[in-house]
């Protein structure tokens, strides 16, 4: 496996998506240190790690929805106004198809991507010192091994094994499952992560990530490998 | 500085769009076996109630 890697210090990522499409650093997505974070987090009290993963994901579930289209569809989009200057005219409008929620904003919307749940849940994680990362991928059709589209989840150690948090489903049950079990195929659907980080660095999987280029844009057919195999 | 993504990041951005494959989401929810229904439900019940509002203002 070949990493590309980018720190905080080394190499900085620069994203644009805020509410207003303002610049931050990617790291800036994890609020450990967020107030709101750290007021959920002291509600925690447990001490055992697999506890308070437990409890964290179960915070996430049970107090952040998956926004819904009213035809049922995910909805993405968003718009934003600011300051009112007449009637419906605002001097700033932002309408976007596009953007992640930091965490102390997905806490106060109470309404969640894959990207800002796992995001959320990642903050939680880090403000009780338990290593995790969010990690980007793509969603696999187990049975025909069709590309279903990219997702976001997160991963830590629970129970002695490396796990996978599925943030958008739950809390019950618990939405924690074994890696190696969601890479092969978890009930349908195979888990591949290509790039992940935590509020200090950030990881990439070159090869994997050339095959899902390629993908996206229509040079090969899509042929997964199941990396169990 | 200006915007800095590495290829994932672009990648999930330019590709990442639900609302053209709901039906990823709904595996993943049947996977871990989420009450999804109720909860599309519980949108369209207050879209309905929404309407209802609207009609009685006008």
């Amino acid at each position: 496996m070949t990493l590309k890697r980018y720190t905080r210090n080394s190499k900085p990522i620069t994203v644009n998506y805020g509410l207003v499409s303002e610049l931050d650093y990617i790291f800036d997505y994890i609020q450990k240190d967020n107030p709101a974070v750290l007021d959920i987090v002291k509600r925690i009290r447990h001490k055992d790690p697999d506890r308070i993963i437990e409890e964290a994901t179960r915070t996430v579930c049970r107090l952040i929805k998956y926004p819904f289209t009213w035809k049922g569809k995910p909805s993405t989009e968003r718009k934003v106004l600011i300051f009112k200057a007449a009637g419906p005219i605002y001097h700033f409008e932002l309408s976007s198809k596009y953007g992640w929620l930091k965490p102390a904003q997905t806490l106060r919307v109470k309404y969640g991507l894959c990207i800002d749940t796992s995001l959320l849940l990642a903050s939680l994680l880090l403000a009780k010192n338990i290593p995790c990362k969010v990690v980007l991928g793509a969603i696999i059709d187990a049975k025909t091994k069709q590309f279903l589209g990219f997702h976001a989840w997160v991963e830590t150690t629970y129970k002695n094994k490396i796990c996978i948090i599925e943030t958008t489903a739950g809390p019950n049950p618990l939405p924690i499952i074994d890696k190696a079990a969601a890479e092969r195929g978890y009930r349908g659907i195979i888990y591949d992560g290509f790039a992940w980080f935590d509020d200090q660095e950030y990881f990439e999987d070159v090869k994997k990530l050339k095959k899902y280029d390629k993908l996206t844009r229509g040079v090969v057919e899509w042929e997964f490998e199941n990396p169990s195999h | 500085m200006g915007v800095r993504k590495p290829l994932a990041l672009r990648l999930f951005e330019k590709f990442y769009n639900p609302m053209d494959k709901p039906e990823m989401q709904l595996k993943i929810w049947q996977a871990f076996d989420f009450d999804y229904e109720s909860e599309i439900e519980t949108v369209r019940e207050q879209i309905r109630e929404v309407k209802r509002k609207v009609k009685k203002v006008i």
